[in-house]
């Protein structure tokens, strides 16, 4: 209890002093540094640091298989050095890019961070990685292939590039693997590749896929509707069957749809057993929605993600090398129909390893799983050369490796460095590379030539030789998010090859100049901070009176301030405190280029969210998105509220079930209903399609299906909770109220219209108001069914688009803006419909 | 016409409990019929048997000659107030009172001219354009009594319509009734557990208890020939005394007390009713007096009600105003004229014989 105490000490302190001397910018870190090392105090939990041991912290983003390896390399060092102590933690590669970014803008975060060299290419600029030329001599580093030291320039190098990581493997690469137990020879070209898939691809297709039309909607509800009917007239048997004489319409309509329900769900696996009897076999599979495995049929075509002959960094994606293999990969489905459609990462995993696909295309993370699956028989081949073009299929290439924190200094920095030495040593590559089959970095482990007896190395070894390196510049993130959309509306049939080539150049250029974008503050920044400060002035003066008082109060009950103060302290950090600081970044440059050296910059952020066409498309999707998941909601769960509030036998059972969706967490339903989306092994399809013979629907590769997709399962997630609300309130509507209205002779509807609705309202409006606020805001659901937007990012609403221009293009200032449009957007909307609905008024 | 007949009618429930135990009751037509006892007794659930809420187990309604069994309460031309109004909350008075009439398709004109004279009847005229949350309780509940009129059924069933009210608004509201009947002339049966309601508004009298009906009569024949003791005690305020003795050789003996009764009349357990107001306080004991200790004295003025022990029987006696009585003392109560009534023991214990032959007032 001794640094860290006075870490935490002297970070407050700072704070005030500093708020006391300088402009509230320089405050913002210090504050931040107070919470970063909060943040490191729990991440570290109790661990018992006695005085003599120091300790060093690294966060990886390591396979299960790679973490034993990295453990065991860790235990070695800690008992080499037994006074330091290494506390590992894994996060997933997204995680722990945004974590690393927020720590290390807040002044702390770890000593080390391991992970591809693309991350490089961001933390570069955003100057929150150290160089580590100092710690390594040039003998050293000349130990190690060139491929695995990482240069880039950082805002502190200005002009001279750093060494930024160093990698201990080289590879991430993609390589074919074969099944042998499915196919005996080897693609010697893509002809071949071709020819060997559509041999092996038996499928039991489905009816011709369609787009959904209108009759989607009307066939089953005719059906259902006549199905009821029928029922409905025999319900007199019914009800003395499940023993109740006077059943309920909507009791009976709750029993019809359980019945149907069960039925469905008893029948459906013995028709998906049938379906699975290896009848359906592809010939190739690979997650054939994401642009990276695109990359070797693009070289393979003889082109190159960027112009190769540029000074600078151009993307040339409008080549005709590019429209070529975009047009190669969109016939491998369209015309050789060798894969599944929307065929995304998991399922071509899971399809590889259940045997029912002849070959995949992956990278070298998952070799080794195939290698030792017994089933398979699987081996690593390198791609194939494109016939066209007589050149080999080249994936990229790139170093894993570890970097250092701007934030580690003095002594836990040469704790790290000695760390890194010791993992990038040869002994801890060597494992890696008989454990893993992980290609070294080190020269002298990679010209033994006694690797090149394992087939699987020799093979990872040729594709490696084959590959090109993946460039490290930040601005990659802004090709892929260029390329993805319109390489998904390809793959869906909205676009031609050419089409899609010019939109991705032209959206890849554009994204590249928005990243590096730096904004200067213009005049109005002055009038901004003039107008600012007079509102808070004249906010002080118009509660003055307040202000006082409270300061009166404080002293009078300094007791009752005391205890409720760290509830305040709490509010104040968790929620005052960002809030205000968003608004700041709203108004100010935070950008890739802009990391922690940002500044107000005035109106421009919410001047380009405002002129952009994007934005009010966005908006209005995600009005009709609210609108639509709200009014389903509320329908559906006033619905069952009536039918579970009548006299229903086993009652509590439907309940209960009925609550359960709400029950579950909200990413299991969401991925559950992925799950059920999938255009060719999801339940929905099996079921329409395959057991009613409606038109199958692709749900997740078109973009009005997916943002259905997107909504019935935002609906099926929002009904409960409106149930639940609705059926409270019911318990309060005096029972003679339904009584006069039968002698009066209501209809049930009428009943229903007059006298249950309205005295709903006073718990109805505000379910409504926040599942209205729920749902605009519901990231979950949008990003995990529709996987971030897919297709062709045409399922965003606001939430996800602002998430997604914050994090996959560095945008803080810009996703802020957009965020506070978001605010006043629900706010203006609560308060004109609380105010329309005068939700507070009692009724009766 | 509503002429309203219950045959052999029964409410069973699915846990086995008898709520109604084989009423049969006709209703004339115009009539003001009160079914009165204490809670859980039946009388609302025959009343809702009627208006068609509750189904009926067995038996048969009749409204003016038609088996009603099966039909729908709006089928069945009845009007009905409840005791907490019921009043749709979020419509007006106005709209309140016509919707029965919209419901059965009635032309706007002719429910815009039934309501006002409904509201003119009720002088609710100022607030037809009010909501219920606006009004007080006396309010609403005449715009219930209002919802009612305008319908101009056959018959009006009220449920406890005056409970909710204050004291002194129940009054009224009851005076207010009794007129409006008078008016319409429209056949009603009224729930209630307030025997002073029962005896001030109905033409007939049902007593009910544990779902039986105890004995259908005038206000008055109920007050002086009760059935059975239950409906001696249950009508009267307050309430007859009763005290438990034997009847031996024409006399009747409890404690020091002895009377002459016929001899006809001999059992081991027997009752001995009289009513507080049949009881008078004298200077000299005799055998047929009862010696008792004044237990607790309430004075009204007009009168004093006094609380009596007699051999452990509580006794209470309704006397003039001026009357001298000090708690813990001893004094004698007597008889007046004969007023006393025998039962066979028990709660519902049939009436044997009483003192006056005939002492009803016709």
């Amino acid at each position: 209890m001794s640094q860290r105490d006075d870490g935490a000490a002297t970070g407050i302190s700072g704070t005030r002093s500093a708020e006391g001397r300088h402009a509230k910018r320089t405050a913002v870190p210090d504050i931040l540094s107070v919470l970063g090392l909060l943040i490191v105090f729990i991440q570290a939990g109790c661990s018992s640091d006695s005085n003599s041991t120091r300790s060093v912290t690294l966060w990886h983003q390591m396979s299960p298989a790679e973490r034993e390896t990295l453990n065991e390399a860790v235990e070695r060092f800690e008992r080499d050095n037994p006074q330091i102590r290494v506390n590992v933690l894994y996060k997933e590669t997204e995680e722990l890019r945004s974590g690393f970014q927020a720590a290390a803008l807040a002044g702390t975060g770890p000593d080390l961070i391991y992970g591809p060299s693309d991350a490089v290419g961001a933390f570069a600029p955003m100057g929150i990685i150290q160089d580590l030329g100092p710690y390594y001599s040039d003998n050293e580093l000349g130990l190690y292939s060139g491929d695995a030291l990482t240069y880039a320039t950082t805002p502190e190098s200005k002009e001279t590039s750093s060494l930024l990581q160093i990698g201990d493997r080289i590879g991430n690469h993609l390589a074919l693997i074969v099944n042998r137990n499915i196919v005996n020879e080897i693609p010697r070209n893509s002809d071949d590749l071709i020819r060997i898939a559509k041999q092996h691809t038996r499928i039991r297709r489905m009816n011709k896929e369609v787009k959904p039309g209108f009759l989607i909607w009307v066939l089953p509800g005719l059906v259902f509707i006549i199905a009821c009917g029928l029922l409905w007239s025999q319900r007199a048997n019914i009800g003395q069957f499940f023993g109740d004489s006077r059943m309920n319409p909507l009791a009976f309509l709750i029993v019809v749809l359980a019945i149907f329900v069960s039925i469905i769900t008893i029948v459906y696996p013995f028709l998906n057993n049938r379906r699975d009897d290896g009848v359906n076999q592809y010939g190739l599979v690979f997650n054939f929605i994401e642009p990276y495995f695109a990359v070797p049929f693009i070289t393979g075509h003889g082109g190159w993600i960027f112009d190769d002959k540029a000074q600078s960094l151009q993307p040339a994606l409008d080549t005709p090398a590019v429209v070529n293999a975009l047009a190669f990969v969109r016939d491998l489905r369209e015309k050789h129909n060798v894969l599944p459609a929307g065929c995304d990462y998991e399922m071509a995993d899971t399809l590889f390893k259940k045997g029912q696909a002849a070959m995949i295309i992956n990278g070298d993370w998952s070799w080794g799983d195939y290698v030792a699956n017994p089933k398979l028989d699987a081996a690593v081949i390198p791609l194939p050369a494109i016939v066209s073009t007589g050149l080999p299929m080249a994936p990229m290439v790139a170093p894993r490796g570890y970097s250092l924190n701007i934030n580690s200094l003095g002594q836990s920095r040469d704790d790290a460095i000695a760390l890194m030495k010791h993992l990038l040593s040869k002994d801890v590559q060597q494992k890696n590379l008989t454990e893993l089959k992980a290609l070294p970095s080190l020269l002298s482990l990679s010209v033994e030539s006694s690797h090149l007896a394992d087939p699987t190395l020799r093979a990872a070894a040729t594709q490696r030789e084959q590959g090109r390196m993946m460039p490290t510049d930040a601005e990659m993130r802004g090709i892929w998010e260029a390329m993805r959309p319109h390489y998904q509306a390809l793959l869906g049939g909205d676009t031609t090859p050419q089409e899609a080539a010019t939109s991705m150049q032209a959206d890849a250029i554009r994204n590249i100049r928005r990243m590096n974008e730096e904004l200067k503050p213009g005049l109005l920044v002055w009038v901004l901070q003039g107008f600012a400060f007079i509102v808070a002035c004249g906010f002080l003066w118009w509660q003055r009176g307040n202000i006082t008082r409270f300061f009166g109060d404080v002293r009078t009950n300094p007791l009752a301030y005391l205890l409720v103060a760290p509830a305040m302290l709490i509010l104040v950090i968790t929620i005052v405190y960002p809030f205000l600081y968003n608004i700041a970044l709203s108004f100010s440059n935070m950008s890739l280029r802009q990391f922690r050296d940002w500044q107000l910059i005035g109106l421009q952020n919410y001047g380009e969210v405002l002129t952009e066409p994007t934005f009010f498309v966005i908006l209005f999707k995600t009005i009709i998105w609210t609108l639509v998941c709200v009014v389903m909601s509320v329908a559906i769960g006033l619905l069952l509220a009536v039918a579970l509030n009548g006299n229903v036998r086993g009652k509590s059972i439907y309940q209960v079930a009925l609550i359960l969706p709400w029950a579950i967490p909200a990413y299991i339903t969401a991925l559950t209903w992925r799950g059920m989306f999938d255009a060719e092994f999801g339940a929905i399809n099996l079921i329409g399609n395959g057991v009613l013979g409606l038109p199958a629907v692709n749900w997740l590769g078109e973009p009005n299906a997916a943002f259905a997709a997107c909504i019935i399962t935002n609906v099926w997630l929002g009904f409960p909770f409106m149930m639940v609300i609705t059926l409270g309130g019911m318990q309060g509507i005096p029972r003679d109220l339904y009584e006069a209205a039968r002698i009066d002779r209501v209809s049930r509807w009428g009943q229903f219209r007059h006298i249950t609705l309205p005295m709903l309202k006073p718990v109805l409006v505000p379910a409504i108001t926040l599942g209205t606020i729920w749902t605009f805001n519901n990231i979950n659901v949008v990003w995990l069914v529709s996987a971030g937007g897919q297709p062709s990012d045409k399922t965003h609403i606001l939430v996800s688009y602002v998430y997604k221009a914050v994090f996959n293009l560095y945008r803080y200032g810009y996703g802020a803006a957009l965020s506070m449009i978001i605010f006043v957007l629900l706010l203006g909307f609560s308060l004109a419909f609380l105010n329309k609905t005068k939700a507070t008024d009692a009724v009766a | 016409m509503g002429i309203i007949r219950l045959e052999h009618v029964y409410k069973r429930y699915d846990d086995g409990y008898v709520a109604v135990q084989d009423a049969n009751l006709t209703i004339e037509d115009g009539e003001f019929l009160v079914l009165v006892g204490p809670s859980g007794c039946g009388k609302s659930t025959t009343l809702r048997m009627i208006a068609g809420l509750e189904s009926i187990s067995d038996g048969d309604v009749y409204i003016d000659g038609d088996r009603v069994n099966d039909r729908e309460p709006g089928d069945r031309d009845i009007a009905m107030v409840f005791q907490n109004y019921a009043l749709y909350p979020h419509m007006t008075v106005r709209a309140n009172m016509g919707f029965g009439l919209k419901m059965r398709g009635v032309s706007g004109n002719i429910i815009e001219e039934r309501v006002k004279d409904a509201a003119s009847i009720l002088s609710l005229e100022d607030l037809l354009d009010r909501r219920p949350k606006e009004m007080s309780g006396g309010q609403r509940q005449r715009v219930a009594v209002g919802r009612a009129i305008v319908r101009q059924p056959a018959a009006f069933l009220f449920d406890e319509p005056l409970s909710n009210l204050d004291a002194k608004l129940r009054v009224q509201m009851r005076t207010e009734l009794s007129r409006l009947h008078q008016r319409l002339g429209t056949t009603t049966v009224y729930v209630t557990h307030d025997q002073v309601e029962a005896m001030t508004l109905g033409h007939r009298i049902v007593v009910m208890n544990r779902g039986i009906i105890q004995q259908v009569d005038t206000p008055l024949n109920l007050y002086h020939q009760p059935l059975n003791r239950f409906v001696a005690g249950f009508i009267g305020s307050p309430a007859m005394n009763f005290v438990e003795g034997s009847s031996r050789a024409g006399r009747f003996r409890s404690g020091e007390m002895e009377m002459e009764i016929p001899e006809a009349w001999a059992r081991d357990n027997v009752t001995l009713g009289v009513r507080p107001e049949d009881l008078k306080i004298i200077d000299s004991s005799a055998s047929d007096t009862l010696a008792v200790r004044v237990d607790v004295v309430e004075r009204m003025g007009n009168e004093t009600i006094g609380y009596f022990d007699f051999a452990g029987q509580p006794m209470v006696a309704r006397l003039a105003g001026d009357v001298a009585l000090s708690p813990g003392t001893m004094t004698t109560l007597a008889i007046r004229d004969a007023r006393w009534h025998l039962f066979e023991s028990g709660e519902e214990g049939t009436r044997l014989a009483s003192g006056q032959a005939d002492h009803s007032p016709g």
